[in-house]
């Protein structure tokens, strides 16, 4: 399983340094190209990529839901309609405040959908009905959004439209301090809940009777996946796929459940998926073909997939 | 025999009250049987004990305290549940499992002691799991999973034992087999079980006592041999839902 | 026996009547566009038939009792919508904006010779309850909110008169301009119409002519949307006016449409630009050094000089550049030329398009 680990880790070394080395221009080592273009790319590939992964898992084993996902529960659109309101009413504000704001109302887009989906939880919602109300979440939002552009002048518009694109070329270099920063905030404190994390995965209440306390580990699964997913969608706009599919890849490459060996590989599956969409895209440059259209390419397959294969995927 | 388990006056209950006057108590290395009809409120009950659900009235001591007097870690040191939910893991290793029975026990990582290794091992061998440990959990039978599930329990190392219906999925010949086997832990282990079921004439050789929550709303604690002869069982149990 | 005789007499005059007046067979003359090549108008006796690729519209000023399936249209039309801004200038050209009475997206309208305040607001999408509310005689919109067969049958049975323009679709500066001559039909103005574009073409052609004998210079269209450079097609019509003016124009691909280049294409490319024409937001020069700032990869557009082509906006930020330069492409011309040769056009105040 470690060399498993391993193996992933290596694969996303591969990826990045043939996105490092190979663009659309071809093979070339030319020094700007690489610090400006290719290598933002290539670190927010990762960095996004095995961030929506984990937010994926994390969710997962919250709602005991195998189908759930930052994108597919409605809580990167829950940013995306957050960010839209501050684009439109923060458009005369101080660069500075305007770039924190959006930070802070993606992460409240996030917990306000966390918020609504747990208040359906506690009415004792199955776990379908779940992935139904995240669905339409997203459909909430995006005629909230669309609301909001009507509303909007068109200055404010176009802003918009150009963000919620969703690409991984979005982040410059002078913005990668600032992203990784919030990147690794929202990563790195999930290390030191893999023991809770791992008694959640037999449910609240086995947890519960071990010991953990749970309303605290609530606040932290919400809290943690939330801010992952905000910060995401904040500097690439709206992902899909890699968060739901990634859990399930490496659960299955590494047939382990356990987070202290999954959750590196979890992340690892997340980059390498955005790298391949990156890569993708570099063979085809002058297509309009987006990044999320590739991974839907790839991840609808997956779930589908899954979804013949295990015959009892604690749906119920 | 020294008293465990001591409940006074309680009332349980989500929002409304749906039992009251519970007056029972449980000495360690006994079993306990908990009847009634369903809807009666025996996995409330339970769930109450394991502090799952806040009590809403009286009072539960475990070893002379008050249940809400314990600290989290503590009362996991102490009371283990086996639950009627079903979970869902893909590759989640038997001994795993069982192993997370010992996260009370670990620091912050949740890395195995030698200690606890040996606890593991010792509950697999008498649960009779050896051959099964290296198996995936979700790739089980019932009857299997819910082994493994009393194995996570014992390696808790506790001193109160609660099983939510333990032998409602499984055939008749598992159920026994189950019923012997945790009649074998209370003795070994010293343990205290209490267990709901609908089984009567399975259990009724091997259980201490049994509590009846009445669909009149009564509670009756005694013998099996007791409340057969009485006639109380007959009265709430009109009818065999098995 | 009489009552039959009287009746078929009836019958027989009213379908010879109805012949001669919609007789589309043959018409007396016909208007083909120099340039534009998805319109054609053809006059017959009592009306004129308008073609839109597949689409015909039946213009007339006395009512007609045609059982056609063409759309009909009372003309000179007195209350028109309208859901672009393109078609405005055409509006102003013939001095008919008051017939305007309702258009879809007001607060991007920059003509200040429209009284918005009488201008009514449509949704974007075709609204029939909304548009029979305002009993005009001409609503003109494109494709994306006239889409679909079932729309168009929606249209037809409320007697919506409802005609599609496709100027969006011409690839020819000049071809874009004729659309004059299409708006121009609904009001019976086609001759000064026909007059206004000849002299557009004349000035468009004579400037063109004048500057061919001038040194090239290179030019470079777009911005960075997305990680990408997004920049015009080798086909489209800003491209045809740029060589036109003398321009050479940077990665430009046979396409109408509006093209993706990678950004290491672009960084790669290495080339020193005489001219950058952006469509950004930027309204100052240090508005572009800070998002030039923001956004390093703007290092890899060597260009000497920075134009944008917003330098009339309203108070909601449109630039009149999308609504009437596309019209006029004699001026756009004269902008564009000046700036690829300003020492040729020294003292000429930019109509369009500010210097950064």
């Amino acid at each position: 399983m470690r060399l498993k680990n391993i193996l992933l880790a290596f694969m996303v070394i591969v990826f990045s340094a043939f996105l490092l080395s190979y663009g659309e221009s071809g093979f070339n080592f030319d020094y700007s190209l690489i610090e400006q273009l290719r290598l933002p790319k290539v670190l927010v590939c990762i960095l996004s990529g095995g961030i929506l992964a984990i937010a994926g898992l994390l969710m997962q084993i919250f709602f005991q839901n195998p189908l759930a996902g930052p994108d597919i529960l409605g809580v990167s659109s829950g940013s995306s309609l957050f960010v839209a309101f501050w684009i439109m009413i923060g458009s005369g504000f101080p660069e500075v405040l305007m770039d924190w704001g959006m930070s802070v109302m993606s992460f409240l887009g996030a917990i306000t959908v966390f918020l609504i989906l747990i208040f359906f939880v506690h009415k004792n919602m199955n776990r379908v009905s779940l992935i139904i109300v995240g669905l339409l979440i997203s459909s909430f939002t995006s005629s909230g959004i669309s609301i909001l552009i009507d509303v909007g002048q068109s200055l404010q518009l176009k802003n918009y439209l150009i963000w919620s694109m969703g690409s991984f070329r979005n982040v410059t270099t002078p913005e990668i301090p600032r992203f990784t920063l919030l990147a690794l905030l929202s990563l790195v404190p999930v290390f030191f809940f893999l023991k809770p994390m791992n008694q959640f995965l037999l449910s609240e209440n086995y947890a519960k009777s071990m010991g953990v306390n749970v309303k605290k580990m609530r606040f932290i699964f919400i809290t943690l996946s939330a801010f992952q997913t905000s910060v995401v969608t904040l500097f690439c706009g709206p992902v899909g796929f890699i968060g739901i599919i990634s859990p399930h890849l490496a659960r299955r490459l590494l047939k382990h459940s356990q987070l202290n060996v999954l959750l590196p590989a979890v992340f690892f599956t997340g980059a390498i998926l955005a790298l391949i969409a990156e890569s993708v895209l570099v063979f085809i440059p002058t297509s309009s073909i987006s990044v999320n259209a590739i991974l839907g390419m790839i991840g609808a397959p997956v779930i589908v997939f899954y979804l013949f294969h295990q015959r009892e995927w604690g749906l119920e | 025999m020294k008293k465990i388990l001591e409940i006074e006056n309680l009332s349980i209950g989500f929002k409304e009250t749906i039992f009251q006057n519970i007056n029972a108590s449980v000495n360690l290395g006994s079993m306990t049987a908990l009847m009634g009809v369903n809807g009666a409120g025996k996995s409330c009950f339970l769930k109450t004990i394991g502090r799952l659900i806040d009590l809403q009235k009286g009072l539960i001591k475990i070893h002379g305290k008050d249940i809400k007097d314990y600290s989290n870690l503590e009362f996991a040191e102490t009371v283990s549940l086996v639950l009627t939910e079903k979970f869902h893991v893909d590759f989640l290793r038997v001994d795993e499992l069982i192993s997370l029975g010992r996260s009370p026990y670990t620091g912050w990582s949740g890395a195995l002691s030698e200690k606890d290794h040996e606890v593991v091992s010792k509950v697999i061998e008498q649960i009779g799991l050896l051959n099964l440990k290296d198996k995936f959990f979700s790739e089980l039978s019932d009857g299997q999973k819910q082994k493994i599930l009393i194995a996570r329990a014992l390696a808790q190392n506790p001193k109160l034992l609660i099983l939510d219906e333990p032998t409602t999925y499984l055939d008749i010949p598992s159920k026994i087999d189950l019923i012997k086997l945790l009649k074998k832990i209370s003795k070994e282990n010293d343990v205290a079980i209490i267990m709901s079921t609908h089984d009567l004439d399975l259990i009724e050789n091997h259980v201490d006592q049994i509590w009846l929550m009445g669909a009149d709303g009564s509670f009756s604690v005694g013998s099996p041999v007791e409340l057969s002869s009485s006639g109380l069982i007959k009265k709430h149990f009109y009818y065999n839902d098995n | 026996m009489m009552k039959t005789a009287i009746s078929l007499t009836i019958l027989f005059l009213s379908l010879s009547l109805q012949a001669t007046v919609c007789d589309f067979t043959k018409p007396l003359k016909s208007y083909s566009p120099q340039y534009a090549k998805h319109f054609s108008i053809d006059y017959h006796k009592n009306f004129k038939i308008i073609h839109v690729d597949q689409e015909e519209y039946l213009l007339s000023g006395a009512p007609l009792d045609c059982s056609s399936p063409i759309v009909l249209i009372h003309t000179p039309v007195k209350k028109v919508v309208m859901m672009s801004t393109t078609y405005l200038p055409s509006l102003e050209l013939l001095n008919v904006q008051k017939s305007l009475v309702a258009f879809q997206g007001k607060q991007y309208i920059v003509n200040k010779s429209f009284d918005l305040n009488s201008i009514k607001e449509v949704s974007y999408k075709f609204n029939p309850e909304d548009l029979l509310s305002l009993k005009a005689d001409l609503i003109m919109g494109y494709d994306a909110n006239l889409s679909g067969a079932n729309q168009k049958k929606t249209f037809k049975s409320l007697n919506l008169p409802v005609v599609l323009n496709k100027d969006f679709e011409e690839t020819n500066p000049l071809a874009r301009a004729e659309w004059l001559i299409f708006i121009s039909s609904f009001y019976n103005q086609e001759e000064k119409a026909i007059e206004i574009f000849k002299q557009i073409t004349s000035d468009y052609k004579k400037l063109k002519n004048e500057i061919s004998a001038l040194k090239k210079t290179k030019v470079i269209v777009g911005d960075i949307q997305s990680g990408f450079w997004i920049t015009c097609g080798g086909k489209s019509d800003l491209a045809q006016l740029i060589t036109d003016a003398g321009g050479i124009l940077a990665f430009s691909r046979p396409s109408p449409n509006t093209q993706k280049v990678s950004l290491e294409e672009v960084a790669q490319s290495k080339n020193i630009y005489d001219v950058w024409l952006t469509h950004n937001l930027w309204e100052s020069s240090t508005a572009m050094k800070n998002a030039v700032a923001h956004d390093s990869r703007y290092k890899f557009i060597n260009a000497r000089e920075v134009y944008n082509n917003n330098l009339i906006m309203n108070k909601s930020k449109s630039s009149d550049y999308w609504e009437t330069a596309m019209q006029r492409p004699d001026l756009l011309l004269k902008d564009l030329s000046a700036i690829l040769h300003p020492e040729s056009f020294r003292g000429y105040n930019l109509h369009w398009y500010r210097k950064l």
